[in-house]
């Protein structure tokens, strides 16, 4: 990220900012109707359609979709267009299976989403399974969104770079964990309210800025029809290989979030999740097609040519940098703009956080270790894995960025889609299909993760042989780590689903297992 | 009962298609040269096209929600 030092009454205001989400934990606590996981997690009864849709668009659209959107469209122009359409097929694929899953959730008490699997398949290994591949690819996206403060706090600070990226994980983490303490669910809808609304906010601001100071998109278009055409063209065939590959990828996986499934539960009522959902499916064009824009006023602008591909995930931050110099107002505009990094970075992050907690304390804990756990204990030993997971995910971060070689964003998240992908039989299918086998998800998505892994770690853009690969894997530099099989633009999910959904089908067809279809 | 069962499923069947057929002209894949004048807002001709159908694929989106979306007076006859 660039340096945009701010001044102690700019800071002072995004202190002030960060304050009063604590204020909102306590208020959170004081509405607990009942010390239980119900209670801690879903917020009781559920919470309303404002709270609804603003909880899963501050979840939804994170830091990424400012630093990662932004600097991805400069690297390869309009074609990232795509990311408009792959956020919207995450909304799409919840009119399959969020109705459903909302009414038995209500009937049976779900708190984690393993329980939707445990209630309608009662294969222990499955559940257990599940909840393992969604706790360690949003785990992954946790780190991305610590990392991402960080360097925030680096950026807008004079200290010493070292000590303001530990200071910013350190204290951003225990602002989060505390009101996340306090007021569970309840305090993190209620922030991510405010959160969501000072992003959308952010978008309109962002937008209105970009296109003040570097001139239309008409203007953009012409300068980069003669200095980069192939930014603006119409995408190849690898591209659009890749477009169609994102569409399907992300719209499964991102469907699948565990915290969006916790949300889809915590809807108070079918109209609350209703109008939620035809709500969010018009917010990328708000969110994800503002990142494109923006990304591409700053590919054509002469101020950001000296910015290479490698930088691109800084663009974001150059034009607030550039921006801010013109007047008073743009400099507190940019200071509502990093008030909307910060508020996307730690509602995505506490959502996670939550959502990791309760998957650990009910899916493992709870169902695996102690049974008889009464909802006092299991609520609190909740809140100590909470301590325990941001502690542990906080030192990753710290020494990650100690390291020469430092992972980037989207390297971390790269694989995240594509796992998450792999629990769309046991939910979509298993949720229609009532002649699906108890253990055929099991084998289906054990077959599909070990797919993704190897096409992950052995197949990629260089055209070396997987022996090859494997080498350069264990002795050369870290290269392989390619989400996409490059030289066709497909991402590995697609096929480790292939190959799942194959499992399954021969499982439920050939085998003589139970079939467990439990109150569908 | 059966006519209103085999009506849905004919519905459903429509709407998957119809998402489908939505998806896959939102990817620019049948522009050849050309695909970029007149701009749109400033934007290449493929790029406003396909925000259009973005459009489309949202408003859809929240039709079908509306048409289709279960009530909770449905659910409470349902657990009966």
């Amino acid at each position: 990220m660039s340096k945009i030092p701010l001044g102690p009454i700019e800071l002072g205001f995004i202190a002030i900012y960060l304050l009063s989400l604590i204020g909102i934990g306590y208020w959170g606590m004081r509405a607990r109707t009942e010390n239980s996981l119900k209670d801690f997690y879903l917020a009781g009864s559920g919470v309303g359609f404002m709270v609804l849709v603003l909880t899963l668009y501050a979840t939804q659209y994170s830091g990424n979709t400012l630093f990662a959107f932004t600097g991805k469209t400069f690297r390869i122009g309009y074609p990232w267009l795509m990311s408009v359409h792959f956020m919207t097929s995450i909304i799409v694929v919840y009119l399959v299976f969020a109705p459903r899953l909302h009414s038995l959730a209500k009937r049976e008490n779900f708190i984690t989403p393993a329980d939707f699997l445990e209630h309608r398949f009662a294969h222990r290994p499955y559940t257990v399974l599940a909840s393992i591949t969604m706790v360690l690819a949003i785990g992954n996206y946790l780190l991305a969104q610590l990392t991402s403060m960080g360097l925030l706090l680096q950026g807008i600070t004079e200290f010493d770079e070292r000590t303001a990226f530990i200071a910013g994980v350190i204290l951003l983490a225990v602002i989060m964990l505390v009101y996340e303490t306090l007021g569970g669910f309840r305090a993190v809808a209620w922030t991510d309210m405010i959160q969501g609304g000072i992003l959308m906010v952010g978008f309109v601001v962002l937008l209105f800025v970009v296109l003040d100071h570097f001139g239309g998109l008409g203007n953009s278009y012409e300068l980069l029809k003669s200095s980069k055409p192939e930014k603006v063209s119409v995408p190849n065939s690898i591209m659009i290989r890749q477009w169609f590959s994102y569409i399907f990828v992300v719209g499964l996986g991102g469907a699948l979030y565990p915290q969006a499934i916790q949300r889809i539960y915590a809807a108070r009522s079918q109209k609350v999740l209703r109008n939620g959902v035809a709500t969010m499916a018009f917010l990328p064009l708000t969110a994800s097609l503002v990142a494109v824009l923006v990304g591409i006023t700053a590919l054509a602008s002469p101020e950001l040519s000296g910015l290479s591909s490698e930088d691109s995930d800084r663009v974001f931050s150059e034009v607030c940098r550039i921006v801010m110099g013109k007047s008073v107002i743009h400099r507190w505009l940019v200071v509502l703009l990093l008030a909307a990094v910060l508020a996307a970075l730690m509602s995505t992050a506490d959502s996670v956080l939550l959502s990791v907690s309760s998957m650990l304390t009910k899916d493992i804990y709870h169902r695996q270790i102690n049974t008889k756990a009464s909802q006092a204990k299991l609520t609190l030993i909740g809140k100590l894995i909470s301590l325990v997971v941001v502690v542990s995910m906080a030192s990753v971060a710290i020494y990650l960025q100690s390291l020469e070689n430092k992972p980037t964003l989207v390297k971390l998240m790269n694989m995240k889609f594509d796992m998450l992908m792999q629990l769309a039989p046991g939910f979509i299918l298993g949720m229609y299909w009532q002649g699906m086998k108890a253990n055929a998800p099991f084998w289906g998505l054990l077959s599909g993760l070990i797919a993704v892994f190897v096409l992950y770690f052995f197949v990629s853009s260089n055209n070396l042989t997987i022996i090859e690969e494997w080498v350069n894997f264990r002795y050369g530099p870290l290269k392989v780590t390619q989400g996409t099989l490059g030289n066709w633009g497909v991402h590995g999910g697609v096929f480790g689903l292939m190959v799942n959904i194959l499992v399954v089908v021969i499982i439920s067809k050939f085998s003589r297992g139970n079939k467990s279809s439990i109150g569908l | 009962m059966r006519d209103h069962k085999s009506k849905s499923s004919r519905l459903s069947w429509l709407l998957v298609f119809g998402f489908a057929l939505l998806f896959i002209f939102a990817v620019p894949w049948y522009w050849g040269e050309g695909g970029e004048k007149p701009l749109i807002f400033g934007m290449p001709l493929w790029v406003g096209v396909s925000t259009f159908i973005s459009f489309l694929i949202s408003s859809l989106t929240a039709w079908v929600a509306f048409r289709t979306w279960p009530s909770d007076s449905d659910e409470s006859e349902g657990d009966e």
